[in-house]
C-alpha cells in the first residue's frame, strides 16, 4: 500500500502545562516529532477542566505557536488532530453483545464479530453523556472461554465485551469549544487521556501480561487496566500531585509554590531519604524556621496513600485487580517524585516502574519524561487516525468497530490483515 | 516497684482469668506478677498461665463449678482461700484486681481482697468491668452494689469501666464471641497500660496518692483508650500512629469521652528510644483533645521492655453526678506540679496562628474557590491529614539572639 507522509498533531491540556506536539508520519511506520510547544496553565485549567477560558485560549496559542514555528509552519497540514481530555465526569462501563452462531460449521466468522460488537454498542449510555470511545475488552466463546481472537473457531455462543468510556456532554463542550477558538484542527477528536498515557508509554508484553497504568498529573489522576490486549477497566480522579502540595502549604503555612520547589530541585525527595530530622528555612526577615520531617513524611503519606487508595478502590469494585503479570506503570508528572511509587507500590500491592514515552523518533529532546506521555500517546493516536483514513476519507474517529483487534497497534495490524485476506 | 517487691495483676472471677490470661500474651507484661484466681476450675484450666499462678478456690465444696452467680457464695469460697492468698500477695509492690462485676466471684471476693491488701499494708487498685447491658438488670445490680458497699468505702482507687463501651465501637455485625473476646483483650492492654504508669512514670511520674486523690470515695464512670505504635512498623510517626488507635479503641467510647470528661489521666509509655521530640509532640497532641476545665494529669515513662513500642494511655473520669454535688473538685496540693509538659517557647506571629486554629477548621488553601471533589461524602480537596484529625507539629522557629 502507498504510503503518505503526513503531518500529525496532538495537544494535552494539562493543570500545569499546555502541551502540543506536532509529528510527521514517514516510512516504515515511523513517527517523527518535528515541533513541541509547552506553555504554563496559569490557573487556567484546574484540576484537569478549564476554569479560565479566555487564559486558558492565550496560553493555548501560546503552546501552538512555538510547536508551529519549530514544526515549519506545518501545523496547517495537520491531517489528525488528537486532544486529550480528562476530568468532565468521566466514567466508563463495559457493554456487552451476543450473537448466536448458526452457519453449517458452527465456526465465527467476521461477519459474527461485526454483529457480536454492534450489539455490544447498542448499550445506552445516560442522555447528558457522550461516549468518547470504545475499545474490546476480550470475547466469550459459549459464555465460558475467555479469548483474544475468535475468528475460526467453533461455538455456539459469541460474546463480545467492549469497554466504553463516556463523559459529561457540556464539560467535554468546553474543550471542545477551545479548541474550535485556537484553531487547533479542523475536527479534532477527543481522547481520554489514560488512554493516550497507555499507548504512549506501555509496551505490548506488558499490555498482553496485563497491566496497571496511573497517570499522576498536576490536577487529576487516570487509571488503565489492560489484559491480554483488551481494555479492562479505566477513569479518572481529580486529584492530583497539586493537592500533595496544597496539603503541605496548609499545614505547614508555607507558600505551596515553595514546596513545589523543593521538589523540582529534588530537595525534598532528598529530605526524605536522607531521614534528616528538620527542614531549616530562612525567612525573609532572618528568622529561622525548623519543620520537622516527620510531620512532612505524615502529610505526603496520608495524601499519596488516600489517592492510591481510592484507584484501588474502583479497580477492586470493577475486579480489575487480578492478573497483572506486569504490575504497575507510574506516569505523569507525579511519578517524579520518589515517594509516589513507594507509596504506588504499598497500597496497590505490586511492583512499578515509572513509565516515560516509547520510541519516540524525532530531533526534539527532552520528551523523556513521564509528564510527556499522556500527548506522546496523543500523537501516536493521531497518527494511527491518519493512516487509516486515508487521502480522501473524512476525518472522523466514529468508533472503530467493524474490525477485529483491540487498539491501535492490534488494530492496525488484523485490521490490515483482514483486508488483506478479504481482497484474496 | 522492682523484683523484689513486684506488681501483681490479680484476675478474679472469670473475667478477671480471661484479662489475665491475654495479658500474659503482651510481651510489655513480663514484668508484670500475674494471678488468676476463680471457682470454675475449667477456666482456670483453659488460661494460660502456670500452675503456680492459678489459685481455684472452694475447689472441694463447689467441685470447681463455679459459685453460679451468687455473691454469697463467692464471698465465702474467697473468704475461705484467705490464707491462700495472703501468702500469694506477701511481699508485692502493688495489687492492681482485674475482674468483671456482676456475677459471684469478683463481686463477691472483691471485699475480701482488699481486707487482705489492707493487713498486708499492699496498695491497691481495682480495674472492674461493669455488665453489658444485654446480661440484665439483675447483674447490674449487683455490681452496682458491690461498688457501693463493698469497695467504694474502703477502697481508694477504683476503676470501673463500663462493658456497653465496645458498643460504641464495634460493628453490629461483630459475632458474639468475637467481642467477648475483644472485651477481654482491651482491658488487658487496659491493665497493661494501668500497671505500666504506676510501675514506670520516670519522666512524668504519677503516683498511685494521685489516683487516689482523683478517685477516692467516689463513683466514676471511666473509659480507657490505648494505642500503640511501634518503631518497626510506623517508624517516625509511631506516637501519631498511636494516637490514631487510640481514639479508635474500643473501651474508649471515641473522643467525646475525652472532651466530656471531668479528669483526665494521659500517659506515654516506650522503651529506651523514647524522645523527648516525640514524647512531647505526643503528649500535646494528646493534651489538646481535653478541655480546659478538665482536671488533666499527665505521665510519661521508659522502661525496656517496651523495646521499640511505644503506647499512648488516656483514662477519662466522669463522676457519678449524685456524688458530684456532694464533694466539691478540689485540686490537691500535688497537681499543680504535674500539668503539661514544658511547651515550645511561644513567638508572635506565625506560631501563634498555628496554635490558635482549632483542629475542626478545614482549609483548602488554593483549592478554595474550586469545584470540589467528592468521595464516599468527603470533600478531598480539604488536606488529608485534616480530614483524619491528624495532629501535625508544624514546628517552629529557632531563636536566634541579635546582639
Amino acid at each position: 500500500m502507498f504510503k503518505k507522509r503526513s503531518i500529525v498533531s496532538a495537544l494535552e491540556l494539562g493543570t500545569s502545562k499546555i502541551t502540543v506536539l506536532i509529528g510527521e508520519s514517514g516510512e516504515d511506520d515511523r513517527l517523527d516529532i518535528i515541533g513541541k510547544g509547552v506553555a504554563p496553565s496559569r490557573n487556567s485549567i484546574v484540576k484537569g477542566e478549564i476554569v479560565n477560558m479566555e487564559q486558558a485560549i492565550d496560553q493555548t496559542c501560546q503552546a501552538l505557536e512555538e510547536a508551529d514555528q519549530a514544526a515549519g509552519g506545518q501545523l496547517y497540514a495537520s491531517r489528525a488532530g488528537v486532544v486529550t481530555v480528562t476530568g468532565a465526569g468521566i466514567d466508563s462501563f463495559q457493554g456487552v453483545g451476543t450473537v448466536f452462531i448458526r452457519n453449517e460449521e458452527q465456526r465465527i466468522t467476521e461477519a459474527a464479530i461485526e454483529e457480536a460488537h454492534q450489539n455490544a454498542r447498542l448499550t445506552q449510555s445516560a442522555p447528558d453523556r457522550t461516549i468518547l470511545g470504545s475499545s474490546e475488552s476480550y470475547f466469550l466463546i459459549d459464555g465460558q472461554r475467555r479469548v483474544r481472537n475468535p475468528l475460526g473457531q467453533v461455538a455456539r455462543k459469541l460474546d463480545a465485551c467492549i469497554h466504553v468510556v463516556h463523559g459529561v456532554t457540556t464539560r467535554l463542550e468546553n474543550f471542545r469549544r477551545l479548541v474550535r477558538e485556537v484553531e487547533f484542527a479542523e475536527l479534532p477528536d477527543l481522547v481520554f487521556s489514560a488512554q493516550a498515557a497507555g499507548i504512549g508509554v506501555l509496551s505490548r508484553e506488558e499490555r498482553e501480561n496485563g497491566v496497571l497504568l496511573v497517570d499522576f498529573g498536576a490536577g487529576a489522576t487516570e487509571y488503565y487496566v489492560e489484559f491480554d490486549s483488551g481494555t479492562l477497566a479505566s477513569g479518572q480522579l481529580q486529584l492530583g500531585f497539586d493537592h500533595v502540595l496544597n496539603d503541605l502549604a496548609e499545614a505547614f503555612k508555607l507558600p505551596l509554590e515553595h514546596w513545589r520547589r523543593l521538589v523540582e530541585d529534588g530537595s525534598l525527595s532528598r529530605l526524605l531519604r536522607e531521614q534528616k530530622s528538620h527542614l531549616e528555612l530562612t525567612t525573609a526577615s532572618g528568622r529561622v524556621r525548623r519543620v520537622p520531617v516527620g510531620s512532612i513524611e505524615t502529610v505526603i503519606d496520608l495524601r499519596l496513600r488516600e489517592l492510591f487508595g481510592i484507584v484501588r478502590e474502583e479497580l477492586q469494585r470493577r475486579s480489575a485487580l487480578n492478573n497483572l503479570a506486569s504490575g504497575g506503570v507510574l506516569t505523569g508528572g507525579g511519578a517524579l517524585f520518589e515517594r509516589s511509587s513507594t507509596i504506588f507500590r504499598e497500597v496497590l500491592q505490586m511492583s512499578s516502574r515509572v513509565g516515560v514515552p516509547m520510541e519516540v523518533g524525532g530531533a526534539v529532546t527532552g520528551l523523556d519524561n513521564p509528564r510527556y506521555s499522556a500527548v506522546w500517546g496523543a500523537l501516536k493516536i493521531a497518527d494511527a487516525l491518519a493512516r487509516d483514513r486515508g487521502p480522501g476519507d473524512s476525518p472522523s474517529l466514529g468508533n472503530l468497530f467493524g474490525r477485529v483487534g483491540g487498539w491501535f497497534d492490534g488494530l492496525l495490524q488484523t485490521g490490515r490483515e483482514l483486508k488483506e485476506s478479504i481482497k484474496l | 516497684m522492682n523484683a523484689e517487691a513486684p506488681f501483681t495483676v490479680l484476675g478474679l472471677g472469670s473475667a478477671g482469668v480471661r484479662i489475665v490470661g491475654e495479658l500474659s500474651r503482651f510481651q510489655a507484661a513480663s514484668a508484670l506478677r500475674l494471678l488468676a484466681v476463680d471457682t470454675d476450675q475449667s477456666e482456670l484450666a483453659a488460661s494460660p498461665l502456670s500452675e503456680t499462678q492459678k489459685l481455684l478456690l472452694g475447689g472441694e465444696w463447689y467441685k470447681g463449678l463455679g459459685c453460679g452467680g451468687d455473691v454469697t457464695t463467692g464471698q465465702r469460697a474467697v473468704g475461705n482461700a484467705r490464707s491462700a492468698l495472703t501468702e500469694l500477695l506477701r511481699g508485692s509492690g502493688f495489687l492492681l484486681v482485674v475482674g468483671g462485676l456482676g456475677k459471684g466471684t469478683a463481686s463477691g471476693g472483691v471485699g475480701v481482697i482488699q481486707s487482705i491488701a489492707r493487713k498486708l499494708e499492699l496498695a491497691t487498685a481495682y480495674q472492674l468491668t461493669l455488665p453489658f447491658t444485654i446480661e440484665g438488670h439483675s447483674r447490674r445490680r449487683i455490681a452496682e452494689d458491690t461498688l457501693r458497699q463493698e469497695l467504694l468505702p474502703v477502697a481508694e482507687t477504683v476503676w470501673c469501666i463500663p462493658n456497653d463501651l465496645l458498643f460504641s465501637v464495634l460493628p453490629s455485625t461483630t459475632p458474639l464471641a468475637d467481642s467477648f473476646r475483644l472485651s477481654d483483650q482491651e482491658n488487658a492492654r487496659a491493665a497493661l497500660a494501668l500497671s505500666a504508669i504506676l510501675r514506670c512514670g520516670s519522666l512524668l511520674p504519677v503516683s498511685p496518692a494521685d489516683f487516689a486523690a482523683l478517685l477516692k470515695r467516689r463513683k466514676s464512670f471511666c473509659s480507657l483508650g490505648t494505642g500503640t505504635g511501634s518503631g518497626a512498623e510506623d517508624g517516625a510517626n509511631r506516637c501519631t500512629a498511636a494516637l490514631e488507635r487510640l481514639l479508635e479503641s474500643p473501651l474508649l467510647g471515641g473522643r467525646e469521652k475525652i472532651t466530656g470528661a471531668d479528669a483526665v489521666v494521659i500517659s506515654l509509655l516506650g522503651g529506651e528510644s523514647l524522645e523527648l521530640g516525640e514524647a512531647r509532640q505526643a503528649l500535646d497532641a494528646a493534651a489538646r483533645l481535653v478541655r480546659p476545665e478538665t482536671r488533666l494529669l499527665v505521665s510519661a515513662g521508659t522502661t525496656p521492655e517496651f523495646g521499640d513500642t511505644v503506647q499512648l494511655t488516656i483514662l477519662t473520669v466522669k463522676f457519678d453526678q449524685v456524688e458530684e454535688s456532694e464533694q466539691k473538685l478540689t485540686a490537691p496540693a500535688a497537681a499543680p506540679a504535674r500539668t503539661r509538659a514544658p511547651r515550645k517557647p511561644r513567638t508572635t506571629t506565625v506560631d501563634d496562628l498555628i496554635d490558635e486554629l482549632p483542629l475542626e477548621t478545614f482549609t483548602k488553601g488554593v483549592m478554595e474557590r474550586t469545584q470540589p471533589v467528592f468521595y464516599h461524602n468527603e470533600d478531598l480537596d480539604v488536606p488529608t491529614y485534616q480530614r483524619r484529625r491528624v495532629p501535625i507539629d508544624p514546628g517552629g522557629y529557632v531563636e536566634k539572639h541579635v546582639k
